[in-house]
């Protein structure tokens, strides 16, 4: 198990280099120049061509590559060209709170997604299956923004139970992390109960009814773990759409996660944080998928049993 | 010959008799058309440069009326007419993505899944590092290289796309092609591009229509959101994440600026939503539970 684990972490290298690369390129597209944007319109144009020297900015595409990387493996990421502060304490300052929200999102999407798709399936047709499943069509409809504006509308403003913007508080989180669950815990209920209903029909099932076992143990003991896999699938896939939710809410609540330093950046044509801040969202979402290829080894005795000689 | 076209039409019309049974799915159907219809003729329902687009500060942030249906946003423009007319935007948008992404994934994917071996591994492992991006924050890199507007949003979601269609199509593909009929087809001496367009290509049609529909509710949901935060559509064009960012400061006292746009794309993403899943039920009905 343990060299199955190694294996996976060893296989991770290549592909955050890959990612670099990618995000590298697609950055070095973009016209600038650095100099004029460090030292301002009032600089000489000597000055702002002495510091684009210094900076590599005339370099071929390949060399800047290589000093990018080797520096990067040291744990420098450049400074940032608006306030000069170094890249990684930015990042390192704001990470926390991307952390948060995404975490909270993904418990909320599970703790509401599998119970709730494990009552559809089990009453199948009633009245909390539709219900639920109109409600997951729904939300998996709302795009992330809207729903945060009328969170906000009605539990911020109009009641004010929660405040607008802000992340000093854990109150400053519920809004925000709501907002990021809403489409991932539709997708999970109707994942749960669409898998959870072809597991019931199986074989093993109805021995286990057969031989007049409790109706909550059929679904906790024989279900419930042959229907994660399918669910764990899908999370994995949809941490993509979390993170992306997860910057789209940092720039409305105001929450100053890598997000939101990302997309300002991003105005101010602040190059190295938008590279370091999409190449960490990115290494998030590998690892957060590294985890979830892990989850199966330890859910399903199948794949457990392919590592363990 | 005619006999093989006349099987594809009775599969068709199997899977638009099981598509009409299905409610949700004609609803949806129904009111994307009426979204199409709407977009098409939103010179003659009213005026862009007049309603839409003129600043006119004597009737500013009015609530909905008998002549503004939805209200008047900050700058005195009619918000029903702004939508009438970003209805355009949004399905031009997704249309657009969606054909260049399927045509651009499903190439390098049939090319991959087709061929196999040297070929399948270099294009696989390229899409792998790129499927290693969430595609959100892949075309939130490529506009911060290229700049904002609608040709760049575009291309940036494009660009996105294509891996994830590439990965679905090689798989598609690779079923395929070890069914009977196209070995049965290479037996007799088919070439390869013939193969691919007679009979790869028309049976890998439906569920290329699935993700084409699902794909393009998700295309608006994320070109909204893009227009949101500033990277997409900038003001004044009437696009209805950009209508969003614009009316968020009035939220306290005229949530109308907000609310409507919101909820038109909820109607064009559910109503896709809901087609999508149809379709997918109806032509794979062994899905259905």
């Amino acid at each position: 198990m343990y060299k199955y684990i190694l294996k996976r972490i060893i296989m991770l290298i290549p592909v955050i280099i890959g990612i670099t690369f990618i995000v590298f390129s697609i950055v070095s597209f973009t016209p600038g120049n650095p100099g004029r944007l460090i030292l301002g319109v009032t600089a000489s144009e000597e000055s702002v061509n002495q510091l684009n020297e210094k900076l590599g900015v005339n370099d071929p595409f390949i060399i800047k590559y290589k000093n990018y990387m080797c520096n990067a493996i040291k744990g420098d990421f450049g400074k940032s060209y608006n306030t000069g502060e170094p890249v990684l304490d930015v990042l390192l300052q704001r990470f926390p709170t991307t952390l948060r929200l995404a975490i909270t999102a993904i418990l909320i999407a599970s703790l509401v997604g599998i119970p709730l798709g494990i009552i559809s399936s089990v009453k199948q047709h009633s009245f909390i299956d539709s219900l639920s499943m109109i409600s997951a069509l729904l939300f998996a409809s709302i795009p992330g923004f809207w729903l945060g504006l009328m969170l906000i509308l009605l539990f911020a403003l109009k009641l004010g139970i929660f405040p607008v913007t802000g992340d000093e508080a854990w109150l400053n989180y519920v809004l925000p992390s709501i907002t990021i669950a809403a489409p991932t815990t539709a997708i999970i209920t109707r994942v749960t109960r669409s898998t959870m209903l072809e597991v019931i029909r199986q074989d093993y099932i109805r021995t286990a009814k057969a031989k007049g076992a409790n109706k909550l143990r059929i679904i906790w003991k024989h279900s419930l773990k042959n229907t994660m896999i399918p669910v764990i699938t899908i999370m994995g896939m949809d941490f993509g759409y979390l993170l992306g939710g997860t910057i789209i809410v940092e720039v409305l609540f105001g929450m100053s996660g890598v997000g939101q330093i990302m997309v300002k950046a991003i105005r101010m044509k602040d190059m190295p944080i938008i590279m370091a801040s999409v190449t960490l969202l990115a290494a998030i979402f590998c690892i957060l998928n590294l985890i979830v290829d892990l989850l199966y080894a330890y859910i399903d005795p199948r794949i457990k049993a392919m590592y363990k000689s | 010959m005619m006999k093989n076209k006349n099987e594809a039409r009775t599969i068709w019309q199997g899977v638009w008799r099981r598509l009409k049974k299905n409610k949700p799915a004609v609803i949806g159907l129904l009111i994307i058309i009426t979204l199409i219809l709407i977009a098409i003729s939103a010179d003659l329902i009213i005026n862009y440069e007049e309603y839409a687009i003129k600043q006119n500060s004597s009737i500013r942030l009015q609530s909905p009326n008998k002549d503004h249906w939805f209200g008047t946003d900050m700058y005195g423009r009619d918000i029903f007419a702004r939508i009438v007319h970003g209805s355009r935007i949004s399905l031009t948008i997704g249309l657009i993505t969606i054909a260049l992404s399927i045509t651009g994934g499903g190439l390098i994917g049939a090319v991959a899944g087709y061929y196999g071996g040297k070929i399948d591994n270099i294009l696989m492992r390229v899409m792998d590092i790129f499927l290693a991006i969430p595609p959100i924050l892949l075309a939130i890199a490529i506009i911060a290289a290229v700049g904002s507007g609608i040709p760049n949003l575009i291309i940036a979601l494009t660009i996105s796309g294509i891996p994830g269609y590439a990965r679905l199509f090689r798989s598609v593909v690779l079923s395929l092609s070890h069914e009977e009929f196209v070995e049965a087809s290479l037996a007799v001496g088919s070439s390869n591009a013939w193969v691919i367009f007679k009979h790869i290509v028309p049976n890998a049609i439906g569920p290329i229509i699935v993700q084409a529909t699902l794909g393009i509710a998700n295309t608006i949901i994320v070109a909204s959101s893009l227009s949101f935060i500033g990277l997409g559509i900038q003001p004044p064009v009437p696009e209805w994440g950009a209508m969003l960012a614009e009316g968020k400061e009035f939220l306290r006292y005229y949530p109308y600026i907000v609310i409507f746009p919101g909820i038109a794309i909820i109607l064009t993403v559910l109503s896709l939503n809901l087609l999508g899943d149809g379709l997918q039920e109806a032509i794979d009905p062994r899905l259905k539970n």
